[in-house]
């Protein structure tokens, strides 16, 4: 077989030249890397069905009397809010797993931009997520509206979408963030599950966290959420403060480990 | 080109990388030689930028590997075939590959012809692979973005004998083409099969460094025997030449055949056997570095200290030039 052509690289100049490696190559590189493999698309997969399954209880429940759209897109955020984080976990710390890491950080040495790629697919994924849970909840309201006889017209609160929506990048963020921290699969979804209960039960017992109440408790602060944009300027603050406690913090403990680990 | 200047990598009290410096220069393969363990790794990661120095610096075409625009589309790379998401396949492997350089799907199938891999095999996820394909599908991404320098960890482990004679094609072509190469190992013959220039290192520090024809030159010294052993014996040692025992009864002998011939003509001791010494300085070197690892010694052990202090080339030294026969130390049994 003749490798002439195939391995010959021009040759002519020595001093490397040429575009460096574009953000948008990266993004697209690492949301193809969250669907190509098995595992990836499984748990892609399963946010779809048990988001469906989840509406489908829901409108057996409701056969007779219906339901508004609000109420259906409620019922998706509980499967959706479950499983988007374990998404957000594995893009962030299946290389380090998989020791892909070693490709990857070859291929981009500036690892912050990996890091932010990896950040911008997750809330990509999770966009297109509620996305899916949106149009499912339109067509379980259709069909409930025709089995029950009542109207057509689901009325979207589009307020409540971008809460709905916040609400699941919040969820995302947090799992990208605790992944990037711990650097190992297992170990974030259990610290990604855990550690808001252990957090419940310190404060039952310590009334000086008790009393701080939803600005330290993200999940606390972001329920309203859920039910639209209606928030008071204090609920707001206390998502933000919240936020910087479970996301910011461990984000940027894990940016700085990626920045600095050995790569093996 | 790549250049390697007094790398060094520390981890707390040890010493990983030892202030190694050397050169791999364009259309010429460069071996990477040294037992498991050595360095030899770590300083490949430091080249990629993988791991920090400790100080110490290395430069691929010119610039430190992290200054490259799209390092793919200059260096070939490839630190462990094995590490490889199990559930992808090799295409998509590859596809990945090929969106970073900016290739495109011809190119991958054009890498997967390169290299042997089938298409019905390209569309098997690579938890399937022998480490064999594992080492091809490694070799195809590395050259998608039509590199002029190849970095290699191990990339003839798990080939079969007809996959390192593939390689060796492969890797002789591309450096005819004018491409870097540099890959490492830790079998002696497979670096000599495939390579040009050797460095070899041990313990974290570079022990000999040159033209792999220069540093496979025969070790000077003979191998004889004779019916009467004892009387062969005396004549050498009259003749005030070392002998040693060998296992099979023969002596080893530091003399030329021509010398040894004649002492023998002259004591009138019929030989029975008499042939060039076995084997190379470089491998007795490195048998003796694998041996220091094997004794699980952090390091060399005394004699191959010496070995490694005169056998070297100096690490300012014009890189590529050999050690010439007569630094290299005459063979020590160890003193351990």
């Amino acid at each position: 077989m003749s490798t002439a052509t195939t391995t010959t690289a021009p040759w002519g100049h020595t001093e490397p030249t040429g575009r460096g490696l574009s953000f948008l190559t990266l993004l697209r590189v690492e949301l193809r890397k969250q669907v190509d493999t098995r595992a990836g698309r499984g748990l892609l997969i399963a946010i779809g069905v048990l988001t469906a399954l989840a509406l489908g209880l829901f409108m057996w429940a409701f056969r007779d009397s219906g339901a508004p759209l609000s109420a259906l897109l409620s019922v998706t955020t509980t499967p959706q809010g479950l499983l988007l984080p374990v998404l957000g976990i594995i893009t962030a710390c299946n290389e380090w797993s998989q020791r892909t890491a070693l490709i990857t950080f070859t291929q981009e040495p500036r690892r912050l931009r990996v890091v932010l790629a990896k950040l911008l697919s997750a809330v990509v994924l999770g966009t297109i997520a509620v996305a899916l849970a949106w149009v499912l909840a339109i067509a379980a309201f259709l069909i409930l509206a025709a089995v029950t006889g009542q109207s057509l017209n689901p009325d979207p609160d589009w307020g409540q979408l971008v809460g709905v929506w916040l609400t699941q990048l919040i969820a995302v963020l947090q799992g990208v963030a605790f992944g990037l921290a711990l650097l190992s699969v297992p170990m974030a979804i259990v610290a990604y599950f855990v550690l808001p209960v252990l957090f419940s039960a310190v404060a039952a017992f310590v009334p000086a966290i008790r009393d701080l109440g939803a600005w330290v408790n993200v999940n606390a602060a972001a329920t309203p959420l859920t039910e639209g944009l209606d928030l008071t300027g204090e609920q707001w603050a206390q998502l933000g403060t919240s936020a910087l406690l479970w996301i910011g913090l461990p984000l940027l403990i894990g940016i700085w480990r990626v920045l600095t680990r050995e790569v093996k | 080109m790549i250049q390697i200047e007094h790398l060094t990598k520390r981890y707390g009290g040890f010493t990983a990388v030892d202030d190694i410096s050397f050169v791999a220069q364009p259309g010429r393969v460069t071996g990477f030689l040294g037992p498991n363990g050595a360095g030899k790794s770590t300083a490949l990661r430091m080249l990629t930028g993988l791991t920090p120095a400790t100080s110490g610096a290395a430069t691929v075409l010119g610039r430190r590997y992290s200054e490259l625009p799209n390092p793919s589309r200059h260096v070939g790379v490839m630190l462990d075939a094995a590490a490889q998401h199990p559930g992808r396949t090799g295409r998509e492997v590859l596809q990945l590959a090929a969106t970073i350089t900016g290739m495109g799907r011809a190119r991958v199938d054009e890498m997967l012809d390169l290299v042997g891999l089938e298409r019905s095999e390209a569309r098997r996820r690579v938890k399937n692979y022998s480490l064999g394909m594992r080492q091809r599908l490694g070799l195809a991404g590395a050259l998608m973005g039509r590199p002029q320098v190849l970095v290699l960890d191990e990339p003839a482990n798990g080939l079969d004998p007809a996959g390192i004679h593939w390689m060796r094609g492969l890797l002789r072509d591309f450096a005819d083409q004018g491409g870097t190469v540099l890959l490492s190992s830790h079998l002696l013959h497979e670096v000599e099969l495939i390579a040009d220039d050797l460095v070899m290192i041990g313990g974290g520090r570079i022990v000999a460094q040159g033209g792999m024809k220069d540093l496979l030159a025969t070790r000077p010294g003979c191998v004889a025997d004779a019916e009467d052993r004892a009387a062969f014996a005396n004549a050498l040692s009259a003749a005030g030449i070392p002998v040693a025992g060998r296992a099979d009864g023969a002596a080893d002998i530091e003399a030329d055949a021509a010398r040894v011939g004649r002492v023998a003509l002259d004591a009138g001791v019929p030989l029975t056997l008499l042939r060039p010494a076995d084997g190379t300085r470089l491998e007795d070197m490195f048998l003796q570095l694998t041996a220091d690892t094997a004794r699980g010694d952090r390091g060399v052990t005394t004699s191959s200290r010496d070995a490694a202090a005169s056998g070297a080339t100096a690490p300012d030294a014009s890189p590529a030039q050999p050690s010439s026969p007569q630094d290299t130390p005459t063979r020590e049994e160890p003193t351990a």
